[in-house]
């Protein structure tokens, strides 16, 4: 065949190849025109193209390995006793870093990613057990499986000549064993330590992994305040391991040499028993008293005496030994090493949250108002001295390793951007797509974190570039540089006849220096997803992420999303809407996308957000169901988000809105939106502002440029009346140059409260025109009137918010305010104003809070049977919702149990709402639904004639005037508290608790009912 | 320019730029540089030989491909290498490797079906048509001889892909065309090339 004719072969091959295989016949029939030759040529080469399949798709050096390898797979040899110089899988072996029972561990590079690693091999003896290779390649694969960051991560585990080899982390510094040898830990450094451990054990634990095992010599101090836990699991994986192998370098005590890892047993380990997670607190307890005193709590002689001790003897209080230690720690401590597990912490999380607390410095006393329990009696049963054979289920430790710093591709605190693709095909349909589908299987990766598009947007602008700008990637690159980002990923796709070729590039953003590349064909437009979600799994692994999350949590794309192409595409413009014009915008799309493919699960959940955002709260709660349903197809992030914002906005149900976002944070613990959510949804709920500041200060710590996680931590220090955090964390927000709508109403809160005026304004005068904002300043400054008794005042306000809410097409927020006017004037006692308001609200919103707030008005005005059909119907309607069942309904119970003069069931309606009592409605930005349980409370106390406890009820509002803010009910417990005075007989403090509500209302609208009582009462005093 | 020099006895990781070195020198007609080459891509070749023996899990690409990618970073220096281009440097490693490779191949006796196919789980289909009829490395040097005299570009495009283990993209970096013509150049070589070692008829061309 001469040239030519080959060329024409060629280009009629590609031509034929280009169309789809249906058409190919009739083309090449004609295009041959006659030539018959020419024709049978190309359609064998047609033919011998669709069988070729993978053939040449490997590369040559790994066929002809392949061959090699079948070659002298008979005569394999063993390999020589040291594996030092050795190369295991990609590993060169360096050095040994020590050994011990649980085997040798030695140094290797991972020539791949050009890292050191510690690999740890089994101990010979145990190498040709079957059973016990078995059990230790279960247990590391388990171990692998964790991701956090204080625990030695397992990268893989690796088979040398059928043995396994745990590809691990490497470690740099001391064991806390060496550092304890030095002396006591200090307290601050004390408390990092105890709460990164239990931090560690909650994760483990929550997969089911139970260290048993945990020692001084398994916990390493990486750098100052960073603290690892080594070989999760592996102690159950050498069960012949015990106490007697110790090696002899353990450690010198008082009381002279005594054998180590028996001291760290808990009672039930001891006694050969089965053991579950609260051993392992046990045990942590055990290394936190030695790390707080210099000495162990359990010792003696020999083995067996250890063993005694830790069955029965009392260890001396932690502050004895160490006299600078608190008794608050102590407690905790004692706590920790109660011999009965039923009496102890029972989960890592209790006691991760008592040292917070105790870090916090905010320790109220909960912590100390714990009784230390008399030591149990019902395990001092006849304890044998005799210690069975193999009960003891221990491990020894492996000496130190040593982590020399080398680069690796990338770290997990690096970022990613990632870059629109090259879309060099002529079908738009991948534009945007594909980068869409790269971010959502990007985002199950723990290790990785791509730059969100919010922040992308605002650094484009700042680039002087629309914030739509397409991100080349020469735009991508200068992004990654500005935002300091560790890579680039840019991507492309190329049609080849009815193929496409998919590549994908990491490029370090500042040398240009690729990171890792990968490829992947697809042999239609229906398989580009999948090809997609193969690069993606590729570049994690080659960037660095372990081996086993990558298999782990890498939800295929067409299940992460959807199979179809289309609606992928309709999607990622609502995503890109979302950012560049906003949610109203982007909800078509997402119905385009719903309607495209009726399963996909993450358009939903959009929908449910956007539907939120807009004020559409029952149509939101539909999407988010059936997000919910269907939240088996989407990624693993995209699940927990999924779940937490069900439990939270559908069924209500705090708890497991909790849960949802616990687990979520174990899995991603580099993500911050558990947290977010956390501080700005759940815990305010219940009323645990404590723990919600801390989970804003985790987000912030994770996110510190987003502006809404200041907002949190203002709201919730406010909560607790600390006003001058609240301020310095605005103070923090200004200094990164931050804005958010919630700051006006946060600043304008946390004024209030210091009674300054011109602070309040300010915050008025910063929103007006704004919408959407506006209207939340509007109603606080009703609330402010209504607060003084400027009651006319109040609803020119509140009206005026209305209109503001309605004009920005807020439905719900106007309701709200509609509730609010309505409860106002029930409160001051003005019946028809009440119902009125009352009713407008419940014509306005069927929501959850609005129906409260209305109910909650016409029981306070009699109307008891549109209260109670009100409340019927809020319990059906929400019958696994916290606040409904917890607050609202005992409330609106017992108010209307008041009425009827039966104060006694009044009370115990109230009994359920009192863990939550403190809790808030968070559907605006001031919780008003806040202490009304109190409030009915007082108001019963009264009705029963007790008036201590009345009093009581009414001082608990006057003290949480954080939580209280410009509630009216804030004003009415001074009066509160007079009548219960009053009732007491103690007519001077009733004087001046009048005084103090007269001096509060003394510009107050002279005609409001409750105002005229409140005067005749006084002037009955002498 | 320093010349590198193995150290004796086993081959042990030389450093990239003393496989680049080696490289240039051999590009340069140094036939001597190839007499120290060969062992380390041996060297190579037997790593990965062990490492499927251990671990044999048929179509797990990643840990494979991973590996391979992997073969190709410790032999030859993409980033460090001073070259005239990156081009150049690629077409060279990918020579070796086919000479490397095919002389072993030869000398080992590589029979039938221990070779070029490799079939993945995704080609079950072609799995049941290619089965047997699977061609070692020789057989390939030999086709792709063959095509070479009818479409040289082609072969330089198997060679790379193939035997340099490059990507569509860096193939078209070397051969200056675009990665759309290094595909099409890429299915047709194929398509020629699997006919040839499958023993299908060019019906009488």
């Amino acid at each position: 065949m001469d040239s030519d004719r080959w060329k024409q072969v060629d280009s009629l091959l590609q031509s034929a190849l280009e169309r789809p295989p249906e058409e190919r016949d009739a083309f090449l029939r004609n295009a041959c025109g006659g030539d018959e030759a020419l024709e049978r040529e190309v359609r064998s080469l047609v033919r011998s193209q669709q069988q070729a399949g993978s053939f040449l798709e490997n590369a040559a050096i790994e066929v002809a390995a392949r061959a090699l390898a079948r070659d002298q797979s008979k005569d394999l040899q063993a390999t020589s006793d040291s594996p030092i110089g050795q190369t295991i899988s990609h590993y060169r072996v360096i050095g040994k870093l020590g050994a011990g029972g649980m085997g040798v561990v030695y140094e290797a590079e991972d020539i791949r990613l050009k890292r050191r690693v510690a690999l740890k091999f089994l101990p010979d003896n145990l190498a040709h057990d079957p059973r016990a290779l078995q059990r230790f390649k279960r247990e590391a694969h388990a171990a692998s499986s964790l991701n956090h960051p204080s625990i030695c991560t397992i990268y893989e585990v690796e088979e040398q000549d059928g043995q396994p080899v745990i590809v691990m982390e490497l470690l740099e510094g001391e064991s806390l064993k060496e550092r304890i040898r030095k002396g006591p830990v200090p307290a601050d450094e004390l408390l990092e330590l105890g709460i990164q451990t239990y931090d560690a054990l909650a994760a483990a634990h929550a997969k089911g992994i139970i260290h048993r095992d945990i020692k001084p010599a398994n916990i390493f101090m990486v750098s100052p305040g960073r603290v690892k836990i080594l070989d999760f699991g592996l102690a159950k994986a050498i069960p012949s391991y015990r106490p007697e192998i110790e090696s002899e370098e353990e450690s010198l005590t008082l009381e002279g040499v005594i054998p180590g890892t028996t001291a760290y047993m808990s009672p039930e380990q001891v006694r050969g028993e089965e053991i579950d997670a609260r051993s392992d607190l046990f045990s942590l307890g055990v290394v936190l008293y030695e790390a707080a005193t210099g000495r162990r709590p359990f010792v003696g002689k020999n083995h067996v005496l250890i063993m005694n001790a830790v069955l029965n003897e009392k260890p001396i209080t932690p502050s004895r030994v160490n006299p600078e230690l608190s008794a608050a720690l102590d407690t905790i401590i004692v706590k920790a090493l109660e011999k009965d597990r039923e009496q102890r912490y029972q989960h890592a999380s209790e006691i991760r949250a008592d040292l917070q607390r105790l870090r916090l410095g905010t320790d109220s006393g909960r912590a100390t108002a714990i009784a230390i329990p008399v030591a149990a009696t019902g395990f001092r049963k006849r304890w044998k001295l005799v210690v069975p054979a193999g009960v003891a289920v221990l491990a020894l430790s492996v000496g130190s390793y040593f982590y020399l710093h080398r680069t690796p591709r990338l770290t997990d605190k690096d970022t990613i951007v990632l870059a629109d693709f090259t879309n060099a095909t002529s079908d738009p349909v991948f534009d945007g797509t594909l980068r869409e589908g790269m971010a959502v299987q990007l985002e199950q990766s723990p290790f990785l974190s791509i730059v969100p598009d919010q922040q992308i947007q605002q650094t484009l602008q700042m680039m002087g570039q629309k914030p739509d700008a397409k991100l080349t990637p020469e735009v991508a690159r200068e992004l990654c540089q500005r935002l300091g980002s560790g890579a680039v990923l840019d991507g492309s796709i190329a049609q080849i006849g009815s193929q496409y070729l998919l590549t994908l590039k990491a490029v370090n953003c500042v040398s240009g220096e690729s990171l890792a590349s990968t490829e992947a064909q697809a042999s239609d437009k229906n398989h580009v997803l999948d090809a997609l979600g193969k690069t993606a799994s590729e570049i994690r692994n080659k960037l660095g992420e372990s081996l086993s999350t990558v298999q782990k949590l890498d939800t295929p794309l067409d299940q992460a999303t959807t199979p179809s192409l289309g609606a992928l595409k309709a999607f990622s413009s609502g995503r890109k809407v979302l950012l560049t014009t906003g949610e109203a915008a982007s909800i078509p799309f997402y119905k385009r996308a719903i309607e495209l493919d009726p399963n996909f699960a993450l358009a939903y959940a959009w929908l449910g957000v956007a539907s939120t955002s807009i004020g559409e709260p029952s149509i939101a709660a539909g999407y988010t169901r059936k997000a919910y349903e269907l939240r088996d197809r989407t990624s693993e992030p995209e699940k927990y988000f999924i779940s937490a914002v069900f439990h939270k906005e559908v069924t209500g149900n705090i708890e497991k809105a909790e849960q949802s976002c616990q687990v979520w944070i174990q899995a991603y613990p580099r993500s911050w939106i558990p947290h977010s959510y956390l501080s700005g949804a759940i815990y305010p709920v219940i009323g645990q502002y404590e723990k919600a500041v801390e989970e804003a200060r985790e987000a912030v710590r994770l996110k510190p440029d987003n502006p809404v996680l200041y907002a949190f931590l203002m709201f919730n220090y406010t909560s607790l009346n600390r006003l001058d955090e609240a301020k310095a964390a605005y103070g923090q927000a200004l200094a990164r140059k931050l804005y958010s709508s919630y700051y006006p109403p946060a600043l304008y809160q946390t004024a209030f409260l210091q009674n300054d005026a011109a602070g309040m304004a300010q915050q008025v005068a910063r929103s007006a025109g704004q919408p959407g904002v506006e209207d939340e300043l509007l109603g606080l400054e009703a609330e402010t009137a209504a607060y003084s008794g400027r009651l006319r005042e109040a609803r020119e306000f509140s009206r005026r918010a209305m209109d503001s809410a309605e004009r920005a097409e807020e439905k719900e927020p106007a309701a709200t305010y509609s509730a609010l006017s309505a409860l106002r004037e029930a409160f001051f006692g003005n019946a028809e104003e009440a119902r009125h308001g009352a009713t407008l609200a419940t014509g306005r919103s069927a929501g959850r809070d609005v129906q409260y707030g209305a109910a909650l008005a016409f029981a306070y005005v009699g109307d008891d049977r549109r209260a109670r059909t009100l409340a019927d119907d809020l319990g059906k309607r929400f019958p696994e919702d916290t606040l409904v069942q917890f607050n609202y309904l005992p409330t609106l119970r017992a108010k209307l149990a008041v009425r009827r003069e039966n104060a006694s069931e009044a009370i115990e309606n109230l009994r359920a709402a009192a863990p939550y009592e403190l809790g808030q409605t968070t559907s605006s930005t001031y919780g008003w639904t806040a202490l009304y349980p109190v409030f009915v409370r007082g108001e019963a106390y009264l009705a029963a004639h007790q008036g201590n406890e009345a009093a009581a009820e009414f001082q608990k509002i006057l003290d949480h005037r954080g939580i209280v803010l410009t509630s009216p009910i804030g004003a009415l417990a001074h009066l509160g508290v007079a009548r219960a005075y009053l009732l007491q007989g103690d007519k001077d403090k009733a004087k001046v608790a009048y005084q103090d509500f007269l001096t509060l209302w003394k510009d107050a609208d002279p005609d409001i009912p409750i105002l005229k009582q409140a005067k005749a009462e006084n002037a009955k005093l002498p | 320019m320093e010349r590198a020099t193995l150290p004796d006895g086993e081959a042990q990781n030389p450093p990239c730029g003393e496989v680049s070195g080696l490289l240039r020198a051999w590009s340069d007609g140094d036939r001597a540089a190839l007499d120290q080459l060969t062992p380390i891509v041996y060297d190579e070749l037997r790593r990965l030989a062990s490492h499927y023996m251990r671990r044999e899990r048929p179509g797990h690409s990643l840990q494979a491909t991973a590996l391979v990618n992997e073969a190709y970073m410790r032999l030859v220096d993409y980033k460090g290498m001073q070259w005239q281009n990156r081009a150049h440097f690629f077409a060279v490693s990918a020579q070796l490797m086919r000479r490397i490779l095919v002389d072993h191949a030869r000398r080992h006796n590589l029979k039938r079906g221990g070779g070029v196919q490799h079939v993945s789980l995704e080609d079950e289909e072609t799995a049941m048509v290619g089965g047997d009829r699977a061609a070692d490395l020789v057989a390939l040097d030999d086709a792709m001889d063959a095509l070479a005299r009818l479409d040289p570009r082609k072969v330089q495009v198997v060679e790379m892909r193939f035997f340099g283990g490059l990507s569509v993209e860096e193939a078209a970096e070397v051969l200056k065309v675009s990665p759309v013509t290094v595909m099409r150049d890429w299915s047709t070589a194929k398509a020629w090339l699997y006919r040839e070692l499958a023993g299908g008829t060019t019906d009488g061309l």
